[in-house]
């Protein structure tokens, strides 16, 4: 199972590390009501710090698969760990709850 | 009866960690190949439902009118290897944090060109398990609010304290 994940088409390998960082560096409108709803944008969802985090966690993810053993699993928990540094480091303002992205139906009285 | 509360299917975390399933590591919580679905307000989660219900395709999470699904996202959900933004993964993670909690974290949820109306929740489910069960959900996250979209994108952006935390402090 372990060694299948790299050649499932439906897992992340290799990541697409290429799309991400166009996409952050266009940063293009990305709200609910259209392709020109700029109320949220990519960095709103990705920072750059992100991206290149998930790369290498990806990365090590892989050199685990291809290589189980104590070296490739520690180097995969250390990517894992920086990568939640990462998002941290961009939620940090939010609030303790998920926030949805959408058009969100009113209630009555709003 | 409608949802009222986020949490995790408590049988089916229990099957996760043992090997009574078909991959024996189908439920990781690493997997890239889970499924990430969304419901209207009116159906009823019941968190220790049995392994047979407690899954996609069956129970409250029957496909059809439940389900919401539309333009860019097709009934049985979306990929975690292809929601976040750009069809990217949203590279799942176990750590440590804070201190005696281990936290199930991801990359925001942002799926763009959808149109879908009236989002209540998310239901991320093991696509990749076949058997007892095929299907088993993970979780479920409350949005509390319908959301909808026109031609825009479906997003989730995470607390930093991630998707879930499992509070194993000693």
């Amino acid at each position: 199972m372990t060694y299948d994940r790299l050649n499932d088409p439906g897992e992340h390998f290799p990541y697409k590390h290429e799309v991400a960082t166009a996409l952050v560096a266009d940063n293009p409108a990305m709200g609910p009501d259209g392709p020109d709803d700029d109320r949220v944008r990519a960095e709103d969802f990705l920072s750059p710090e992100i991206v290149e985090r998930t790369a290498a966690y990806i990365a090590a993810q892989a050199d685990y698969l291809r290589d189980p053993g104590d070296a490739t699993l520690e180097m995969q928990n250390q990517a894992a760990a920086e990568l939640v540094v990462a998002r941290q480091a961009h939620r940090a303002n939010r609030p303790a709850g998920p926030v949805v992205i959408g058009i969100r139906a009113r209630r009555e009285g709003e | 009866m409608a949802i009222t509360v986020s949490g995790i299917f408590t049988n089916n975390f229990i099957t996760f960690n043992s090997v009574a399933q078909t991959p024996a590591t189908g439920g990781s919580l690493l997997l890239a190949t889970h499924k990430i679905t969304l419901w209207v307000s009116t159906i009823t989660p019941a968190y220790d439902d049995s392994l047979a219900n407690a899954r996609y395709g069956a129970g409250q999470f029957t496909a059809g009118a439940n389900e919401v699904s539309g333009t860019g996202w097709a009934a049985g959900g979306v990929l975690l290897s292809a929601a976040a933004a750009g069809a990217t993964s949203t590279a799942p993670t176990l750590t440590v944090s804070p201190a005696g909690t281990v936290m199930w974290d991801m990359t925001d949820v942002a799926v763009s060109s959808t149109t879908l109306t009236a989002a209540r929740a998310a239901m991320i489910y093991a696509d990749a398990i076949t058997a007892p069960n095929a299907d088993p959900a993970i979780i479920l996250i409350n949005f509390t609010s319908d959301f909808s979209t026109v031609n825009g994108t479906f997003g989730i952006q995470f607390a930093a304290t991630g998707v879930a935390t499992f509070d194993l402090t000693p």
